[in-house]
């Protein structure tokens, strides 16, 4: 009983929907199989290639080989197959030319890529714009480093629910705002360096401004993190008010600063549908002190009364 | 969630009948779009699906309209539904298998999802002949088409 082979036997469906599951290059592994598993791989919608695991145990020489026959395959794929493009994650660091991943990510977005994750780094990169015009987009995650974002004026985000951005520098202060003010549907929002990024474009007179901004266009968020410093820029009545739908939040390289913990106090009154507050500290504050901060926040009143707090 | 809830009776492939509530049947979209459309017979048919899976697959749907329902999904009871869930899968081949072609046919998604993660986790980290080997996949490829695949795909098999 044990000895049929079933799985042959499943659909295209099922077999594309079961490759679906594993990163690229191991789905057009299982083309080396049997003859009924050659093309499989071709029908699978997403594309997912992590150079930097692939090459974490090899050597130098190797490496580049493995780069050079990754780019040729690459190519491939992308531009010769025409069916829609469900799922793209590229991590390629920077041992793919600029310009190679401006033309990937440019055919990801005409084949009507939905969830677009990138952690490149190379030399001078310059996102392509294209990039913000797929209205398909649902999901943006960009991990640029030494890459600038270009955000053209006014191009709307109508599907997008979910950004995180890590390491991103914008290409100048209108970028940051064409691009806060365009994603009228956004439930999950993260940006580790916020507050730097808003520091390195030199965007200082509106600073105050950048989480406003983007709360006041982003009626739908449901998850956010963000520094300390932005939400101290935050002023109070204004902003929170739109925090309705606000479920989880997270605070990163909390400094146990006065004004913060009245933020926090002032969250936790008035978000009613919070169900997880996360405040992480920088390394340097201590336990005492930790213990002290949730006694103060556990003991402040609550609006949610699901809501769990997490000092960690 | 609502104090009287109808009832719908399912019947398997071999006769056998089970009775859900309405929420728990309408986890498959097949039998919920049955009913949007106007079905009114006493009992659904599930005639590809056999009375052991149908009561697995039942299970898995009364587990989830519970969470459902349970406050959100960041919250401990969706670490806890994991759990259970890593637990309802493990069972052998051939059930993965039925439990699949049973999720496909009633079209429930997450369930589809977690069989199908499932096989595709039995994948990963194995050598070709490892995973012809975990599913008795047996190579009809003549050493020369075997040696032609390999090089059309040379990346994936560094």
């Amino acid at each position: 009983m044990e000895d049929v082979d079933r799985i042959s036997d499943l659909p295209d469906s099922i077999l594309t929907h079961i490759l679906s599951f594993l990163s690229t290059k191991e789905a057009v592994g299982t083309s080396i199989l049997s003859s009924r598993w050659r093309y499989i791989f071709t029908l699978v919608p997403n594309l997912h290639f992590d150079l930097v695991d692939d090459l974490c145990h090899k050597n130098l020489e190797s490496c580049i080989l493995h780069i050079k026959s990754f780019i040729s395959f690459f190519d491939k794929p992308l531009s010769l197959h025409e069916t829609s493009l469900d799922r793209f994650h590229l991590k390629c660091r920077e041992m793919v030319h600029g310009p190679r991943v401006y033309s990937w990510i440019s055919t990801a977005v005409r084949r009507g890529v939905k969830h677009l994750d990138i952690s490149i780094s190379p030399d001078q990169f310059t996102s392509p714009g294209i990039m913000f015009t797929c209205r398909s987009l649902t999901t943006l995650k960009l991990d640029f480093t030494c890459s600038v974002l270009d955000v053209p004026r006014g191009v709307p985000f109508p599907n997008l629910k979910t950004l995180h951005l890590k390491s991103v520098e914008f290409l100048s202060d209108d970028t940051t705002k064409c691009l806060l003010s365009s994603c009228n549907n956004l439930e999950d929002l993260s940006s580790c360096e916020y507050a730097d990024l808003l520091i390195n474009v030199k965007w200082s007179s509106s600073m105050d401004k950048g989480l406003e901004i983007l709360l006041s266009s982003s009626p739908e968020l449901e998850k956010l993190a963000c520094h300390q410093e932005v939400l101290s820029k935050l002023p109070e009545k204004v902003a929170y008010c739109l925090l309705s739908k606000l479920k989880v939040m997270e605070i990163l390289g909390f400094r146990n600063d006065k004004d913060v913990i009245e933020k926090a106090k002032y969250i936790l009154k008035n978000v009613g549908a919070l169900q997880k507050l996360t405040i992480r500290t920088l390394p340097n504050i201590s336990e005492a002190k930790k213990l002290k901060m949730s006694e103060v926040l556990l003991g402040s009143p609550r609006e949610s009364k699901h809501c769990c707090v997490l000092i960690v | 969630m609502e104090s009287t809830s109808k009832k719908v009776t399912l019947s398997s492939s071999d006769g056998r009948t089970f009775e859900v509530e309405e929420a728990v049947a309408f986890q498959s979209q097949t039998i919920k779009h049955l009913y949007e459309t106007g079905y009114t017979g006493d009992f659904i048919p599930v005639p590809n699906v056999t009375g052991d899976i149908l009561s697995m697959v039942l299970r898995y749907c009364e587990k989830h309209v519970d969470s459902d329902t349970a406050a959100g999904k960041e919250s401990f009871y969706d670490n806890k539904l994991k759990r259970w869930d890593a637990l309802f899968v493990k069972v052998d081949q051939s059930t993965l298998f039925d439990l699949i072609l049973a999720a496909d046919f009633m079209n429930i998604n997450s369930l589809m999802d977690l069989t199908c993660k499932t096989v595709a986790n039995m994948m990963k980290g194995k050598t070709t002949e490892e995973i012809r080997g975990t599913f008795n996949i047996k190579n009809d490829y003549t050493p020369e088409a075997e040696e032609m695949v390999r090089r059309e795909n040379q990346w994936a098999f560094e």
